[in-house]
């Protein structure tokens, strides 16, 4: 069995290398319970490999270029307060090399902002996922033609996975190939028409077939590769995906052959959400609308609560239904039938019963306490989430 | 009735060994021309001449198999085989021959249809699909295999635009203001799908740089002036390194006021003529950089500021003041 590559893509604010270590770490504690119990002698590290995408470099780089900018004006005193004051308040790259600095007023919308608003920071933020992403596609191909693909994006990181996978698949990257491809298309209709029995309307018809066909059907294009698996964990694609509506681009599920659907670029779609962080919760995508063939876009709702920070992708992580459909589209091989029906279990709290320390508790770590629970209960989402999609 | 236990300890015996050695894994002789033997299908991906005949010979393969298949899954096996004809037909679109095959296309009778469904789920629990889901799982690595130049060719081109508007964005380009990369987004393609610009606008761009007036020889002088490049374009040359444009420019100043004028780009140096009254002739404005390029082995923003404050009354009186 190939050794599968699960690609994750970060959310907002600093990520150095070794970002998504502590997810890594929960994913692995799972997966081995699993196969401990289905007395499998094997670790997640055999058939998964984690390859992180970092962006955030990009932004840093931008505030560092609108310093120096700001900079060179300084020469003359007063004269350029008003940017040297924009440029502070946005992100003193060049004394703190953060994107945002110490600034805790844009904490956590400088990164969002640029890359909804300027198409120049998404061109590259998108061109460098995407160059990473599909050079390793190329290079585990290469030694396995078995390998598969997935996508993890979290928080922000599932808009800028959204547009970088709905680019990837649906631009002809490989003009050259492309225009052979037409030219031999022409040649074939030009020798179909100049044929006694050629029948001129079906000569046409492939005509117009095959240059379309060949202009949507590169190497990494949607009708030519798929991946495995998508997961969107905290999906902010309707509030920063750029590139296409969540609802009509092709990072979806691929519809049945012969079906007239909107193309899609993986086998399965897993949009995860918990009901009290409200990032997940401002413009939900309703996943319904992209279930097609029925049953290959999933929509995970998670309540359970381990930490004060519901938002982090451990704690997405540790829910059963969330690592469930990790494990078994991207290590089917080892995650099978069994291993899922344990899964469904531990959740389905039969476990408890049977007085099982496996038994997945909805409340736990720093939330043991019911009363605290249900006080947070109160203050979250959806009341704060509703007036948010009003304003919206 | 002992002959009977005996010959149903034999099927026992031998259902147990098939179960235990999953065909795939090869070693099992019954399986050796499986559809499914990966050594196999690694070996022709390997070895074979073209990808019509690797589908020719999956396409025997799984015909020779086709007996064995209960006629439940008829349907799944003419999916398979309408499949591996269209693949073989010369009269099929090109990108036809690549495209991925999963299990999904095919009917299962009574296997869970969710992602953890595998080869050897088909195997245990419907054995007779096993050659229907091993024909379409081959296709799709032969179609992969057949796909990795395409792939390496896309991979090039992404990479070789990541690196080019990393050059213009980042690293060697002109620096743009948040306003200019919006006035550059409407104005260029700037898809991340498409080539990167050679070329890039000028948009309200502040600067500072030096007015030099030259009416009378004794009139002559030279102040600080800030300026504002209204719109211009340059256009990059054999790198980002190197650019040339042009740009319409205002200024002002405190001994001549505001003008307006052209001015000239060139390697991140720019120099320009502004005229600031109708009775005073025009001056010369010269960017800091283009000052500083005389002294390249200083710090040149150092050198201007000392510059600066040596020059004239004047400029003292408008640094203090603004202080």
């Amino acid at each position: 069995m190939a050794r599968n590559v699960l690609f994750l893509i970060h959310g907002i604010g600093n990520h150095g290398p070794g970002w998504s270590e502590k997810s890594q770490q929960v994913l692995s504690a799972e997966f081995e319970r699993y196969m401990m119990h289905a007395g499998k002698n094997v670790s997640l590290s055999d058939s998964l490999e984690f390859v992180e995408l970092p962006y955030n470099g990009i932004f840093v780089n931008i505030w560092k270029r609108w310093s120096e900018l700001s900079t060179r004006l300084d020469l003359l005193d007063g004269q350029p307060q008003f940017l040297e004051q924009t440029v502070d308040l946005l992100g003193d790259a060049s004394t703190s090399g953060s994107q945002i600095g110490n600034n805790r007023k844009v904490d956590y919308a400088g990164d969002a902002l640029l890359y909804r608003s300027l198409g120049l920071v998404r061109r590259l933020v998108l061109l460098q996922i995407m160059s990473e992403m599909a050079g390793i596609i190329a290079d585990r191909m290469a030694s396995d033609i078995r390998t598969e693909f997935g996508v993890l994006g979290h928080s922000m990181g599932t808009a800028v996975a959204h547009d970088a996978l709905h680019i990837l698949g649906t631009t002809n990257w490989t003009q050259q190939s492309w225009d052979a491809g037409v030219s031999k298309t022409l040649t074939e209709s030009e020798a179909a028409l100049s044929s006694p029995s050629g029948n001129l309307r079906r000569a046409e018809k492939e005509l117009l077939d095959g240059v379309e066909q060949k202009a949507r059907f590169s190497g990494l294009s949607a009708g030519m590769f798929q991946f495995k698996s998508i997961f969107m964990v905290a999906n902010t694609c309707r509030s920063l995906a750029c590139e296409s509506d969540p609802y009509r681009s092709i990072v979806r599920p691929r519809p049945h052959p012969g079906s007239h659907g909107i193309a899609g670029f993986a086998d399965w779609f897993v949009n995860v959400s918990h009901v009290y962080d409200p990032v997940a919760q401002i413009r939900k995508l309703d996943t319904a609308r992209l279930n097609d063939p029925p049953g290959s876009a999933l929509d995970i709702n998670v309540s359970h609560l381990y930490s004060d920070d519901v938002h982090a992708l451990d704690h997405y992580l540790l829910n059963p239904k969330v690592h469930r459909e990790v494990f078994g589209t991207m290590c089917p091989g080892s995650f099978g039938i069994a291993e899922r029906d344990y899964a469904n279990r531990r959740f389905d709290e039969q476990l408890e019963a049977e007085g099982n320390p496996d038994y997945f508790k909805r409340r736990g770590g720093d939330f043991s306490d019911t009363a605290v629970a249900s006080r947070m209960r109160e203050f979250t989402t959806k009341h704060f989430s509703d007036l948010l999609e009003k304003l919206v | 009735m002992n002959r009977l236990k005996y010959l149903l300890l034999i099927v026992v015996l031998i259902g147990s060994k098939a179960s235990a050695s999953p065909f795939w894994c090869g070693g099992d002789d019954r399986f050796t021309d499986h559809p499914l033997d990966y050594d196999k299908i690694g070996a022709e991906l390997k070895s074979s001449p073209s990808l019509p005949e690797l589908y020719q010979s999956i396409r025997t393969r799984f015909l020779s198999h086709v007996t064995d298949i209960d006629k439940q899954f008829e349907e799944n096996v003419l999916i398979a085989r309408g499949l591996l004809d269209d693949l073989l037909d010369p009269r099929s679109p090109v990108f036809l021959r690549h495209v991925p095959f999963r299990w999904r296309d095919l009917k299962f009778h009574g296997i869970a249809n969710d992602c953890t469904i595998t080869a050897e789920t088909v195997q245990a629990q419907k054995p007779g699909l096993a050659a229907v889901y091993a024909a379409l799982e081959t296709v799709n690595l032969a179609g992969r295999q057949a796909n990795l130049p395409d792939i390496d060719g896309s991979v090039a081109a992404i990479r070789g635009n990541w690196e080019e508007t990393r050059a213009w964005l980042l690293e060697d380009g002109l620096p743009q203001w948040p306003w200019e990369m919006k006035v550059n987004e409407k104005l260029l393609d700037t898809d991340p799908g498409s080539p990167t610009p050679r070329t890039q606008y000028l948009f309200l761009r502040p600067s500072l740089g030096l007015n030099l007036s030259y009416p009378r020889q004794e009139d002559a002088d030279i102040v600080p002036t800030g300026a504002l490049e209204v719109f211009g374009r340059i256009w990059y040359r054999d790198s980002y390194k190197k650019h040339w444009g042009i740009a319409l420019l205002t200024d002002i100043d405190s001994d001549n006021g505001a003008g307006i004028g052209f001015s000239f780009r060139w390697n991140g140096y720019w120099a320009g003529f502004v005229q600031h009254a109708d009775d005073r002739p025009a001056s010369l404005y010269v960017g800091i950089d283009l000052y500083g390029l005389f002294h390249s082995d200083a710090d040149r923003s150092a050198l201007a500021n000392e510059f600066i404050d040596d020059l004239s009354p004047s400029v003292k009186g408008l640094r203090s003041g603004a202080d």
